[in-house]
């Protein structure tokens, strides 16, 4: 039996407004596993924005979210890892220090078995912007399938405004055999 | 025939003119034929002229755009756009010139890409109970070009102080055909280090940071291995990592990529835990693995 085409675009989201809490909500269960690819234009007016991610509107406790960065930056050291256990969201990319109004990120994220209600959730994340190129990798605590994503440049999602009107985030779904 | 008799000279050379012998006209128009549409293309026909001067040319070029595609009828014409409404008109060439344009064809309009389907599920294992050992895909389908393979994994090692990585290898093939570099960063606290490096040749590859002491930790990585089927060239594989071990302690991101020294095609992948019979530790119950087929 010839194989099936599983690779799907199942979102297309444009900004319309500038935001610091973008959600995409009722994600599809019919796949294994989500792929998300964005462009975030900074709304900042100078400063480096890092960029975060929450899982079904889940504001944690303890290490629900672990995540991994390793970084460089162009004409600096090799490279940095930051390490964040925080409670309300997954850490992803980092525009860098210096990045203005203007400036792009863009990034994959990758959530392998995302509908998996066994265990907790692996994410996998590679981006950056012109100042800093990163890949990050970790966890989503939570067992529940992955139905709803959000984003911010702020890990409370309470800071100001910075996903900025015109970022674009696209959802792919992939199933397997 | 009845042309030959006359001695008027324009006749005379309108003879020499269609068997090639003078040198100095340029082809007559064509007469167009019919445009039909297609996906972001149009073909058009024509009929040469049977009189005049032979062509070796024949350009169709649309309307709007000025965008051409040449040869014999019926003449292809390539990116154009979807949605958008072209009449093309043809013209014959030869070392002398260019013909006056054909009259205009009819109208069409060609369709947008549609795309064609590139990315397939092949196969998909769940590891029913921690007592397995090897994991492996066999007789691979050899219809694409590059393979994908996501994993999800945990593992049963659960000694402290330390584990293994998780490993595969391609093509039952144990023997040092295995080299990658890698870039890993790991630890718990706001800066700790990145490490750097390259191992080879072994007898099989790395895939993964350590899985450390603990049963509750698990990694997912995504794998691509290139031109897998490709017999006249060696084979390399790159994959993102993860791994998460519970908290933040040891947690890690990785990236590699690596060279199977074979120009053999990729016929079957094995996956495992630790060394290459999962004697130190064998993939946990419920890791998943699946394998995609990316066309080219």
């Amino acid at each position: 039996m010839p194989a099936a085409a599983t690779f799907e675009l199942i979102r297309a989201y444009t900004v319309p407004s500038n935001t610091n809490n973008l959600a995409l909500n009722s994600l599809s269960q019919s796949y294994d596993h989500l792929l998300i690819i964005c462009n975030i234009l900074s709304a900042s007016p100078g400063e480096g924005l890092d960029y975060y991610m929450r899982c079904n509107g889940d504001v944690g406790s303890s290490n629900t979210y672990v995540s991994t960065r390793m970084g460089a930056t162009p004409g600096g050291t090799f490279s940095t890892v930051r390490q964040n256990t925080g409670t309300t969201s997954y850490q992803l990319f980092y525009s860098a220090a210096g990045s203005n109004a203007g400036d792009w990120t863009a990034g994959q994220i990758w959530i392998p078995y995302y509908t998996n209600t066994v265990g907790t959730k692996s994410i996998l994340t590679y981006g950056g912007s012109k100042a800093e190129t990163g890949k990050t990798s970790g966890n989503y605590g939570g067992t529940s399938a992955i139905t709803a994503v959000s984003f911010s440049s702020d890990s409370g999602f309470t800071g100001n405004a910075y996903i900025g009107a015109g970022s674009i985030f696209t959802v792919y779904g992939i199933k397997g055999a | 025939m009845a042309i030959k008799r006359t001695s008027n000279n324009s006749v005379n050379n309108a003879v020499k003119l269609s068997t090639g012998f003078s040198s100095a006209a340029i082809p007559n128009s064509p007469t167009i034929g019919t445009a039909t549409a297609g996906e972001e293309s149009a073909t058009v026909t024509y009929t040469a002229a049977t009189l005049g001067a032979t062509a070796t040319t024949f350009t169709a070029t649309s309307s709007p755009g000025s965008i051409t595609g040449t040869g014999s009828s019926p003449i292809t014409i390539s990116a154009l756009t979807g949605g958008t409404s072209y009449t093309f008109t043809v013209t014959a060439t030869n070392a002398n010139g260019t013909s006056a344009a054909s009259s205009a064809s009819n109208s069409v309009t060609p369709t947008g890409f549609n795309g064609v389907p590139s990315f397939y599920s092949i196969a998909s294992y769940t590891v029913p109970s921690d007592t397995g050992s090897v994991v492996q895909f066999t007789s691979i389908d050899q219809t694409y070009k590059d393979l994908m393979i996501i994993i999800r994994a945990g593992a049963t090692y659960g000694g402290a102080g330390g584990g293994s990585g998780g490993r595969f290898y391609l093509n039952n093939d144990l023997t040092a055909k295995y080299t990658w570099a890698y870039i890993n960063g790991n630890g718990n606290g706001s800066s700790s280090g990145v490490t750097s490096g390259g191992y080879g040749p072994t007898s099989n590859w790395d895939f993964g940071a350590s899985w450390a002491s603990n049963v509750n930790s698990f990694m997912s990585s995504i794998f691509i291995l290139q031109d897998y089927t490709n017999t006249s060239k060696l084979k390399t594989w790159r994959n993102i990592t993860g791994l998460y071990c519970g908290n933040g302690t040891n947690s890690g991101t990785a990236q590699y990529s690596g060279l199977y020294n074979s120009t053999s095609a990729i016929t079957s992948v094995q996956f495992h835990h630790g060394s290459a019979t999962g004697s130190d530790g064998n993939l946990r119950e419920g890791s998943q693995i699946q394998l995609f087929g990316i066309k080219g």
